[in-house]
């Protein structure tokens, strides 16, 4: 994959494998279900209605801890954070996901355009997909992945995604 | 501030009450910890691109994160504070809000 932006260009390129498309689709798909955001609406009420009946999330849960965390050492501060927070967090998450699918989808063979405006919701697309996979391995310290990058560990292949993930975002982030 | 205080005279009183808004005015802090999933150039990036500060603050920031473990990124009132703590969690960095001396 190669990340290149012509001299002023508004439109940055990835070009990717088509099996790497694939499976950045495969992941955003599996982030938006995660996030469970409403559908947004122009309606501001239909929004606010949908965000009531949404699903709390489940914070048993190690990546949904981590994508959403507390502000507050006070219990009681973080738990009124956490109602006021979360849903433009879930709303917000589900925006970025899906201008990546939209520019997954214009993919031609492999290159995928990623207009300027769009380079912050890549980036944070990106970077939560790799807090989640993070949380899901439990990688805990910059050691953690040491001893854990051969090919008969089961965790083999989320440790090789994450790691190119952090490949993709540094590549867009030096564009 | 006087060098020489003149004590007040029969039937006033001093006021030593705390002013109503001291806690309005106690600064809180926007912290950002260390973790081992955001780069160093994301964070960076974020720093100069959420708060606007120069590259050389950012990096400054992303650095003392990475070193101390923790940084004070901004510090104002409650209000902003958690306006920041939550942009600092819409980019994935891990950040809590804690008052001030």
């Amino acid at each position: 994959m190669n990340g290149s932006r012509p001299n002023g260009a508004e439109v940055l390129s990835l070009d990717l494998l088509p099996g790497e498309v694939e499976v950045l689709r495969s992941l955003v798909g599996q982030l938006r279900r995660l996030v469970d955001a409403p559908a947004p609406s122009d309606d501001p009420l239909d929004n606010w209605a949908a965000e009531a009946a949404a699903l709390p999330l489940d914070h048993e849960d190690p990546v949904i801890r981590r994508l959403f965390p507390g502000a507050y050492a006070d219990a009681d501060l973080d738990a009124e954070y956490r109602r006021l927070a979360e849903p433009g967090l879930r709303a917000d998450r589900d925006a970025d996901a899906r201008l990546v699918e939209r520019g997954l989808a214009g993919a031609a063979a492999g290159r995928v355009n990623v207009p300027r405006a769009d380079v912050w919701a890549w980036l944070r697309t990106l970077n939560v997909l790799r807090l989640a996979l993070a949380a899901r391995l439990g990688i805990e310290d910059d050691d953690s992945l040491l001893g854990w990058i051969g090919p008969d560990d089961p965790r083999h292949a989320l440790v090789q995604t994450y790691c190119w993930l952090g490949y993709l975002l540094e590549s867009l982030l030096a564009a | 501030m006087t060098a020489h205080p003149i004590a007040p005279a029969g039937g006033v009183q001093l006021d030593e009450a705390p002013r109503d808004d001291t806690f309005a005015q106690t600064p809180w802090a926007c912290l950002v910890w260390n973790d081992p999933v955001n780069t160093m150039n994301y964070v960076t990036e974020v720093f100069a691109s959420y708060f606007g500060y120069p590259r050389a603050k950012a990096e400054r920031l992303m650095w003392r994160v990475h070193r101390v473990g923790k940084a004070v990124v901004a510090t104002g009132s409650r209000e902003e504070m958690e306006t920041n703590v939550m942009a600092m969690h819409g980019f994935g960095l891990w950040a809590t809000l804690e008052a001030g001396e």
